[in-house]
């Protein structure tokens, strides 16, 4: 696994079973509650609007990095925008956003893990392992990661998909009524607000360059946003066709309240130990993804030969902020206040800032030549 | 008599470490420096073999590690060279110089194999004319030797020419029948010739020698394989002879571009090590890198393909094989043809194949002579046994013990009624089991074949009876256990089958610490390690992660009709393996054109 990341090349699919699992993840997470505060019965419109959302943005920036910045990542035209300096703090800014949500996916699945089925176990432990397994996988780097986002990808389609359907005999559509829920303006400002969980665009500005082909990307962002979408949508539904929405918003785990109603014959029930496989695969791959970008990023601001050495301190850092909360109730408060519902702005505003003000800047410069050249020359290197 | 009766008390009752003196004690041999039995007194030949890299080093001085490398490199190198002082000359003239030459390199007359027979050429020649015969006994066909080198040399030769180079031109094109003759001029040549069982003819007055191929060493005849059985398919293996071995896979690849090259490999005894592939369809890279890893090994002594892969694999310290080993001509033949490069090393039965992707190992020689539901359905069967091999008793571990809601309230009172009587924790159980059912394992291999099938019943009673009965384990632990034995011989790679055997007991420990939990944590990172993992090149889940254009041949056995490509991870030269559609006359499948997966690879 020495020094890959020079070098990481990724494909197609497993770039879309990468950005597929890093949103729809979400499913076991807080995002399902606090849809359904903002929208009730309407809630599963939600994902839609912002999936719709996403796949605009999307479309937009990868325009922007094919036609102004290809072989290029956020960091790098940070740096060609604004200097060393502001690329710096920018990456770290995208760095810290990157460690909270790990921070804050480690805590919430290990209180879930806890909650569900290891009771008696030492939060530490648990919490431990966790971190461990989610830095030996971001060490290993994209390539590894997206090769085992391909293969566990089955695993949460199978066991998203399952766990709706398995439920079947509860479903009561009527409680899905009525249609718009708390109504029309309240469901989009809350897609707004809850469209973070949607990174696609901030990930595409980090991994553009490590697709294999660069081409494939509208079509890679078209499935995962699609797929993802679909996955959360329909987990909503189903969960709000199981419960009323009024009762809904107040639990945060979602996936775990459903199967623990499957019950279909004395064979077939008290499944939710079995999705626990479910959880752990997604939930790994998710927190590798946010502690390689964090990783990646600072590296490339301060122009370290390798991030390598960072993940373990980042992995460390993470799980720290990740033990600094009181309790859950706290966790699920700071995570829905300030990483749900600001998110958006580091996910969407200012990659699509830095791309903009980068492309503005060039065309008042007048410049010249290719995309990137000024960095190159400042560096004295050649890209083939 | 007094005194010799005193002596005998005296023994008696105090204790002589004398005694203890006279035992021998293996150390350092400073003084001596020959084999010979009375050591001290040194023979005609001074042979120096007290190297330096035989004594123990006394420096305590702690040395940085580029100079503990930089230190033994030159210590070996110092060593290689002496073992072979004299091996580059050119062979002399004299036929008593060459003579004394042979016994200083084959230590004579200490050592027995090697026979030199003098022998003088023609029966009517004025003046005999000296020669030598010179071959190990074993190695070498004797009746070979006697009736077609000696008996034609000393009876039926006559020369007409003085010059003595000539005359060995003439015995070399008329006189010898030998299939394969061939003149050597260096030292190094004649020892390495007479060490592969041929017999090299040196003659007075001739600075060159003949070499003439008579190995004739005993070996096991060509028999069904040990490891690798099948039902429908060839029923050949290889055998404990090199040129058997690679005339078998010609025997079944007849192909013009099939090239073998040699290589010996081992300083201070060598083996041959054959790298065989298809000119113009193998990867030429491929072919490169696996001949420049065989080269670079430069150790004294390397006999079978076991140790020879780990000096070759990427990673040996991988608990996977990162190369496929097989007893069957017939999947070397196979595998060729699809792209691979097949290894032979040596005089042993099994062969390498490299590179190696997860799902080779999984696959035997007989999916693919059987229909193709049939060979989906084995195949889905040994993936199956995999995971059962792997994870069941971790799954029972993690289930008894921290997610028993999930079990049938019947069955969970069953297997608490069960555990009743057992004194041990789950984990316990288990591992005792365990620790049984891999000591029978062993012992059945190990075991002289006569007494062999009592282990069956012993362990059969011992586990299946004894330990129920008094209350070691549960009945149903005990379904388990001999399930994933089962599951584990369905895997047909050997090596890999061990790796699993390994891994059931991490898992085992997982599951018994945190459940599912931990099962599920190991679990993605064995993956992430795989998926990292690669075998001469080639990503070892190829062609699934990272994801490549593939027939169906990977999980599942597709029909052979519509396997149209070359697996495109070895990206062969010539990718195409059948025409696109091979059975034209079929009005079913005559359309039937692959996958279009295949067409874009």
């Amino acid at each position: 696994m020495k020094n890959q990341e020079g070098k990481a090349s990724v494909a197609g699919r497993e770039l879309t079973a990468l950005m597929i699992l890093v949103v729809a993840t979400n499913a076991f997470l807080i995002y399902p509650q606090y849809v359904s505060q903002s929208a009730y019965e309407a809630a599963w419109m939600e994902p839609i609007v912002s999936g719709a959302l996403t796949l605009v943005l999307f479309y937009f920036v990868e325009w922007l990095m094919r036609k102004y910045y290809p072989q290029l990542d956020i960091v790098e035209v940070s740096k060609e925008v604004f200097g060393r300096v502001i690329a710096a703090l920018l990456a770290m800014l995208f760095a810290a956003y990157f460690i909270c949500t790990t921070a804050m996916v480690v805590r919430e699945f290990t209180e879930n893990v806890i909650m569900t089925v290891l009771p008696a176990t030492p939060i530490l432990l648990v919490g431990a392992v966790f971190m461990g397994a989610v830095g030996y996988i971001a060490y290993a780097g994209l390539e590894g990661i997206s090769r085992t986002a391909y293969i566990f990808l089955p695993i949460l389609l199978i066991g998203l998909v399952g766990v709706c359907v398995a439920t079947m005999n509860w479903w009561h559509p009527a409680m899905l009524l009525p249609f718009w829920g708390t109504g029309i303006p309240r469901v989009l400002t809350g897609s707004l607000e809850y469209s973070s969980v949607f990174s696609n665009v901030l990930l595409l500005t980090i991994i553009y360059k490590h697709a294999h082909n660069p081409r494939q990307m509208r079509r890679i962002g078209s499935v995962s946003v699609t797929v993802s979408t679909l996955l959360l949508c329909l987990l909503i539904i189903t969960y709000h066709m199981v419960f009323p929405a009024v009762e809904s918003e107040q639990v945060s785990f979602a996936l775990y309240r459903l199967a623990r109603l499957i019950y279909l014959g004395p064979f077939f029930q008290r499944l939710e130990s079995v999705f626990i496989f479910l959880w752990v695969t997604a939930a790994t791959v998710k927190m590798a993804v946010t502690l390689w970008c964090s990783a990646y990023l600072l590296g490339k601001a301060f122009g370290w030969p390798t991030y390598r050495p960072g993940i373990p301190i980042l992995a460390l850092l993470s799980w720290s902020i990740a033990m600094w909360a009181d309790s859950w109730v706290q966790v699920v408060d700071l995570d829905g206040r300030y990483l749900l519902r600001w998110g958006w702005t580091v996910v969407f505003v200012l990659p699509i800032v830095v791309l903009l003000l980068g492309v503005v800047g060039r065309a008042f410069k007048g410049s010249t030549g290719e995309p990137g050249e000024r960095r190159r020359r400042r560096r004295g290197i050649t890209h083939a | 008599m007094l005194s010799k009766y005193a002596s005998m008390l005296k023994r008696l009752i105090t204790v002589n470490e004398s005694v203890l003196d006279e035992q021998f004690t293996l150390l350092d041999d400073e003084s001596d420096t020959s084999y010979d039995e009375d050591g001290n007194k040194r023979g005609p030949e001074v042979i120096d073999f007290d190297t330096d890299e035989n004594k123990t080093q006394t420096a305590k001085r702690p040395v940085s590690m580029r100079q503990f490398i930089r230190r033994g490199a030159a210590l070996y190198n110092e060593a290689v060279r002496k073992a072979h002082v004299g091996q580059d000359d050119d062979l002399p003239v004299s036929i008593d110089q060459m003579k004394a030459r042979l016994e200083r390199f084959f230590h004579l007359p200490q050592n027995k194999d090697v026979v030199i027979r003098e022998f003088s050429v023609g029966v009517h020649a004025k003046q005999p004319w000296r020669g030598l015969a010179v071959f190990v006994d074993g190695l070498a066909d004797k009746t070979v030797i006697n009736h077609d080198i000696l008996e034609r040399l000393m009876l039926f030769t006559q020369f007409i020419d003085d010059e003595p180079r000539r005359n060995m031109e003439y015995i070399q094109e008329k006189i010898l029948t030998s299939n394969q003759t061939a003149m050597l001029e260096k030292w190094s040549e004649v020892i390495q010739a007479i060490l592969a069982g041929s017999t090299v003819v040196l003659l007075d007055g001739c600075n060159g020698a003949l070499s003439v191929e008579t190995k004739g060493w005993e070996h096991r005849s060509v028999s069904i394989p040990q490891t690798e059985s099948v039902v429908r398919g060839a029923h050949d293996a290889f055998t404990e002879n090199f040129r058997t071995n690679t005339g078998l896979i010609r025997s079944r690849f007849r192909s013009e571009h099939l090239v073998t090259e040699i290589y010996s490999v081992g300083n201070l005894a060598s083996t041959d090590v054959a790298i065989m592939y298809v000119h113009g369809m193998t990867n030429p890279k491929l072919v490169r890198e696996v001949r420049r890893r065989i080269e670079a090994i430069d150790v004294d002594y390397i006999d079978s393909p076991g140790v020879l892969e780990q000096f070759i694999e990427d990673e040996p310290r991988m608990i996977i094989p990162q190369v496929l080993s097989t007893e069957r001509p017939d999947r070397v033949a196979a595998s060729l043809a699809e792209g691979y490069v097949a290894i032979v090393v040596g005089n042993n039965p099994f062969v390498l194949i490299a590179p190696v992707v997860l799902y080779s190992l999984i696959h035997t020689s007989e999916d693919a002579n059987l229909r193709f539901y049939a060979g989906t359905f084995i195949r889905g069967l040994r993936w199956i046994s995999l995971f059962i091999a792997c994870l069941l008793p971790a799954l029972y571990v993690a289930v008894t013990n921290y997610h028993p809601e999930m079990l049938p309230t019947d069955l969970m009172l069953a297997i608490a009624g069960s555990r009743e009587q057992v004194p041990f924790p789950v984990i316990v159980e288990v591992l005792l089991m365990e620790f049984a059912i891999e000591l029978i394992r062993e012992a059945g291999i190990r075991i002289p074949s006569v007494i062999g099938p009592t282990i069956g019943i012993v362990g059969a009673l011992i586990i299946g009876q004894a330990a129920v009965q008094a209350g070691i384990v549960s009945p149903l632990l005990v379904i388990v256990v001999a399930t994933t034995a089962l599951a584990g011989f369905a895997i047909p790679n050997y090596e890999l089958s061990m790796a699993v055997r390994i891994s059931r007991f991490v898992f085992l420990l997982a599951g018994a610490f945190l459940g599912f939990y931990g099962v599920a944590i190991l679990l993605c990172v064995s993956v992430v390690r795989l998926s990292m993992q690669k075998s001469f090149g080639v990503p070892i889940l190829s062609p699934i992660a990272p994801t490549k254009a593939s027939a169906k041949d990977v999980l599942i056995r597709g029909p052979v009709y519509s396997m149209n490509l070359r697996p495109s991870f070895l990206h062969p030269l010539r990718s195409w393996r059948q025409q696109p559609v091979t059975r034209p006359w079929s009005a079913p499948t005559g359309k039937r054109a692959g996958r279009k997966g295949n067409d874009q690879a």
